[in-house]
């Protein structure tokens, strides 16, 4: 009788266990560099969903609030016309004006004039990365409400974006993004505000900016319909009006111009040397982010594209301002001939201003209006 | 006789095979759906940013415009496409000046093509409707 193995099922045993345990540490071995592979990628794609996903919340509700429109030399003049006017009629009215209102005029006139917000979107850089960026928004990510309960603040936050480094002592290329939103839209009273961190491991992070601007010669043809066209409209006797002007003008073309840093607020004689004014809220914003890998080994970059609400109030203001040197100049060649004229021109110019928007109260004001200036005709025959 | 017979060894490794076996290519297909969405997201954005891109390039009024793009570092192959009229069995054909825009991403992953489609729609009225 034999006890134990023989040496050759020894050996085939060793070789079948050997590769057993081979076997077990390769899957084990693939199963960690796995889990680190999928943490990595997820953790990537988590951080680039983030800041996609809150950049694109706050710049599609970026816009220029009201607090921040500033008035051009044209309106200053309208304004101090309108004064001089207003000031004539009191004084024609009233030459029996007490001291008092004098006075309080004086000090009317003495008070400064508020300071319109500035920075409405401002983005600089340092270096090629990012070093700030900021703006005004209507997609606040927190909720405002006031001391007494129920009362909403309303939803217009500035918000800043900053790029810091993350560790200054470990590494130097290594940026944390940091966002501060607060109702506080002055800029200088803005940067008490606590700072949250959006994102870390960003290796570089570098945004342009596109600005839109209709092309220069379309405004020229816009502004200066063919002399043919304005002569055949004489003719027919049909009268200008808002829609037929609109539908006369061509399509707008644009002008794209990219840049790496946006200040709303640029000075008259920078606008004059580029020969063509700049909106205050970009067009589209490009944020090219390179981003590392949890482990510092591998980096990747991401684009990030945002197509902003364009800001319009430049050229909803150039049309206006058309519109309304048209109507003072009918309005002066009105005086010239009869009554007739007179009825007529005021009727077209409350036409073209107030009756276009619709509204019953404006329609009332230039029923009103026009009502007075004829009866103001009939006393001067 | 004491121990296995070398038939009764053979046996069992056969039976650990076959349970390893679709243990392994699990953890295979992991790794490969994981790649697939890492790509997948960052041609995603890319496609995005050519969707901005060819708005900025077409004339204003255009009805039909097409780019194509390749993007160098990700090997994506990505073209844009402005369609005349969404598909014609779509309710939203009732939408005078609805246009489609259309973003096809193509990339090679492990050998296979992938593809992926971005679908926009932008309203575009014609110079003629206009007059």
């Amino acid at each position: 009788m034999k006890y134990g193995f023989s040496l050759i099922e020894l050996m085939i045993a060793t070789a079948l266990s050997s590769m057993i345990a081979a076997l077990l540490v390769t899957a084990l071995y693939q199963g960690s560099r796995s889990q680190t592979v999928i943490d990595s990628v997820f953790d990537t794609s988590l951080r680039v969903g983030i800041v996609n996903n809150i950049l694109e919340r706050d710049l599609m509700g970026a816009f220029v609030p009201t607090q921040a429109r500033i008035k051009d030399e044209k309106e200053d003049q309208e304004d101090a016309e309108d004064k001089k006017a207003s000031q004539k009629k009191e004084t024609d009215t009233k030459k029996t004006d007490t001291k008092k209102d004098q006075a309080d005029e004086k000090q009317k006139v003495s008070k400064p004039a508020e300071k319109p917000l500035e920075k409405i979107f401002y983005g600089t850089r340092k270096g090629e990365n990012l070093d700030v960026l900021t703006f005004i928004t209507n997609n606040p990510l927190e909720v405002y409400v006031g001391k007494d309960s129920g009362v909403a603040k309303p939803k217009v936050v500035r918000v800043q974006y900053r790029l810091q480094l993350e560790n200054e002592k470990e590494s130097k290329d290594t940026f944390v993004l940091v966002r501060q939103e607060s109702t506080e839209l002055d800029l200088s009273k803005f940067n008490a505000t606590r700072a949250y961190e959006v994102i870390g491991g960003i290796k570089s992070c570098v945004v342009k900016y596109t600005a839109r601007m209709v092309k220069k010669e379309e405004q020229k043809k816009n502004a200066t319909p063919p002399a043919g066209a304005q002569k055949e409209a004489q003719q027919k006797g049909a009268k200008p009006t808002a829609d037929t002007a609109k539908q006369n003008t061509p399509p707008k073309t644009y002008d794209y111009k990219t840049m790496q840093d946006w200040v709303s607020e640029r000075p008259q004689e920078d606008n004059k040397k580029e020969e063509e004014t700049l909106p205050r809220v970009p067009y589209r914003v490009e944020i090219r982010i390179r981003l590392w890998n949890k482990k510092h080994t591998k980096e990747q970059e991401f684009t990030l594209s945002f197509e902003l609400p364009v800001d319009t109030m430049g050229e909803q203001k150039e049309d206006d301002d058309k519109q309304q040197g048209d109507d003072k100049k009918s309005a002066s060649s009105s005086k010239k001939s009869g009554l007739s004229t007179i009825v007529s021109t005021t009727a077209e110019t409350t036409s073209n201003k107030k009756v276009a928007s619709n509204d019953p109260h404006h329609l009332v004001d230039s029923l009103t209006a026009t009502l007075g200036n004829i009866t103001k005709a009939l006393s001067a025959l | 006789m004491l121990g296995f017979t070398l038939m009764e060894v053979m046996l069992a490794m056969t039976i650990i095979g076959i349970i390893l076996t679709p243990i392994f290519g699990l953890h295979t297909m992991i790794m490969q759906r994981m790649s697939k969405s890492s790509k997948r997201l960052y041609a995603l954005l890319e496609g995005k940013a050519l969707l901005f891109e060819a708005r900025q390039k077409q004339d204003v009024q255009a009805l039909e415009f097409t780019l194509d793009k390749k993007f160098e570092e990700s090997s994506v192959d990505a073209k844009y496409t402005l369609q005349q009229s969404p598909d014609p069995k779509s309710t939203l054909t009732q939408f005078e000046g609805l246009r489609k825009e259309t973003i096809a991403l193509q990339w090679i992953e492990r050998g296979n093509q992938q593809h992926e489609t971005l679908v926009a729609f932008v309203y575009k009225q014609s110079e003629q409707k206009k007059s």
